[in-house]
């Protein structure tokens, strides 16, 4: 299939030049469509020091379809559900919005770049973004011990 | 790249209302109801004075009818006759209530207007309650003989001008104007360019497009256009079938009734019209279809087959590898090599034909620059400023010059409504196409003229509210 071969290459990048902060692997060394990724804090934030594991899930029809991210590892952040999920809200991966030419490891730059810079106007958590415009010092301090607890 | 939006489309109200002059050349020739009402007693029986009087025409049984009247008369076994010289409605009046009758000169019409002021009276006057019946305690909301009696009313209109407007009432007997025979509703009088049509085509919630706004329902922007909308339906020219000699000019009252009521029906539930919200919970509502088509997978149609496969295939140049003499399929991320066929789209990426094939078949934008394939979807957005040209499927003309507001001319006289529409279209307003599709749509080029406030609401603002701006359409 078209889209194995794609994965395989995009994957074969990933893991010979990773972005900064990035490694990826599968999950199962069978299956290509589901990555297990893990991804550093990002220095200057308050996740940084911690290590989280992110789940992406790529559908049969990539790159027709857009994949999904989603963080294994609790996080506290205004863009990614406060469930066991863990969805994180990525405009470019909405269906309307995805094009075929997105790659992989631009889906996951994006998505630790809004680990640096959560986008409180297009949050999932209502609450934490609101804390996070208003009351910052507190989002920071949840962020970090949240941080501590789960991801180290 | 950036984190969603939900930014949907929403459409807020910023219809407006313009000035409605005063009424062309009308005349209603008669205005009555044969039937008696079926929610009171017959206790208002046909006025002895009038059958007198026009021994041709329907009597109109409500001249003098108060609804309360009765409850207030509980030791007569019926209120003095209406028609009777004694007959003088103060007589059982209660304080707040007054009753007023008029009739024009000739004779033609009559009103009769009760109003009652504060509280409604008490439904059961003393203990013996001998004659009253049953009428009394039926309703236990007030309003209800009210409504009862507007729903006879407008079935009696309906009546009085043939059968073929007798779903109209059934509709509103029911309740429920989003039957399924509401889509139908003027199938009695088809006219594929008939104004009133796209009345017909809301029936709530459909699939929506989530790069555009949803279709207009057909909201009543002002009484103006909603009167408009009546003529042209009434007009002469469209009511060949059954002659009625009582009508012979003018609108039929019972569509404007009829049409006045669904469009104060259609909003009441739902406070919305396609867009356009009037309540914060039509505006969730309209959100939460949103987010739940976007988690099925909505975006933008597919591509038809044919248009697939007329799209130009080209031999891969220098010119076209770039710079670096590189370049990859962005579908399948392959190297692609010098004379490789590639299909070309229209904004000039090209692909892989299977590649392409296998996107466009699911949706109908370059995977690169989300462009339409199809060039008569692109061109609507490269108007220029001397032509700008209005994509018809958006609700709203977003950019409005000053220049642009229409005056509105009387809302029954056909032609200088079609006077005004082509002067709007000549100032370069207006795409041909949109001129083409006007019969159908003859409320779109009146959306937007500046201020925020719609419907009747709006139009009583702009006629006896607001100075200042809100005159700004006035001739």
């Amino acid at each position: 299939m078209g889209s194995q071969k794609r994965i395989g290459k995009e994957l074969a990048e990933l893991m010979e030049s990773p972005p900064a902060g990035i490694t990826v692997n599968l999950v199962d060394e069978a299956n290509m469509y589901e990555w297990k990724v893990l991804m550093d804090g990002p220095e200057g934030s308050p996740y940084h020091k911690g290590k989280f594991q992110i789940k992406l899930v790529l559908p049969t029809e990539y790159p027709f379809k857009p994949p999904t991210v989603s963080f294994a590892t609790k996080i506290y952040h205004p863009n990614v559900t406060n469930d066991d999920k863990g969805s994180m809200c990525l405009g470019m991966l909405r269906p309307d919005e995805w094009k075929p030419s997105s790659k992989i490891g631009a889906v996951l730059e994006f998505a630790r770049q809004l680990l640096s810079e959560p986008m409180p106007d297009d949050a999932i958590e209502g609450r934490i973004a609101e804390q996070y415009k208003n009351d910052r010092k507190h989002f920071d301090e949840v962020a970090r011990e949240w941080t501590r607890k789960h991801a180290s | 790249m950036r984190v969603a939006k939900t930014g949907f489309g929403i459409q807020t109200i910023t219809t407006a209302a313009s000035r409605a002059p005063a009424a062309g050349p009308i005349s209603y020739r008669s205005y009555a109801a044969p039937r008696s009402l079926s929610c009171i007693e017959e206790s208002a029986g046909p006025p002895e004075r009038e059958r007198d009087t026009f021994p041709r025409s329907p009597i109109n049984p409500f001249t003098d009818h108060n609804p309360w009247g009765r409850d207030q008369d509980p030791d007569q076994d019926s209120p003095p006759h209406p028609g009777s010289a004694a007959y003088n409605p103060m007589d059982f009046a209660f304080p707040g209530y007054s009753h007023h009758t008029y009739r024009s000169p000739d004779g033609r019409f009559s009103f009769s207007s009760s109003t009652v002021r504060g509280s409604f009276p008490p439904r059961q006057v003393g203990g013996a309650g001998t004659g009253t019946g049953t009428g009394t305690s039926a309703y236990s909301n007030p309003m209800i003989p009210m409504l009862q009696t507007l729903q006879t009313i407008l079935g009696d209109i309906s009546d009085a001008h043939g059968n073929d407007h007798h779903h109209h009432t059934e509709q509103y007997g029911n309740r429920s104007p989003r039957s399924e025979e509401s889509s139908r509703r003027y199938s009695p009088d088809p006219d594929p360019t008939g104004g009133i049509d796209q009345h017909a085509e809301f029936e709530g919630l459909f699939p929506r497009d989530s790069h555009r706004a949803q279709r207009m329902s057909a909201p009543v922007e002002n009484l103006a256009d909603l009167l408009g909308t009546f003529h042209y339906n009434s007009s002469p020219r469209r009511r060949t079938g059954r002659p009625n000699p009582r009508m012979p000019v003018g609108p039929d009252p019972a569509m404007m009734l009829d049409a006045l009521m669904r469009n104060i029906g259609e909003m009441g539930p739902t406070g919305r019209f396609g867009d356009a919200v009037y309540s914060r919970e039509a505006l969730e509502e309209v959100i939460a279809q949103l987010g739940q088509q976007d988690a099925q997978g909505a975006g933008p149609p597919p591509a038809p087959t044919t248009a697939i496969q007329s799209l130009p295939k080209r031999k891969v140049n220098k010119e076209m590898l770039g710079s670096d003499g590189k370049a990859e399929c962005a579908i399948c991320k392959d190297t692609v090599e010098l004379d490789t066929e590639v299909t070309m789209l229209p904004c000039e990426h090209w692909f892989h034909f299977d590649c392409i094939e296998a996107w466009l078949s699911r949706h109908n934008t370059c995977p690169n620059c989300r462009r339409s394939i199809d060039p008569a979807a692109n061109s609507p957005r490269e108007g220029t400023s001397e032509n700008p040209v209005v994509v018809q499927d958006s609700p709203e003309q977003q950019q409005q010059s000053p220049g642009r507001r229409r005056r509105r001319s009387s809302p029954f006289s056909r032609s200088s409504r079609t006077s005004a529409r082509s002067s709007f279209s000549r100032s370069g307003n207006n795409s041909p196409a949109q001129d083409a599709n006007e019969p159908s749509r003859p409320r779109r080029s009146s959306r937007s003229e500046g201020h925020h406030r719609g419907g009747i609401t709006g139009w009583v603002w702009s006629r006896f509210g607001g100075s200042g701006g809100s005159g700004s359409g006035s001739a």
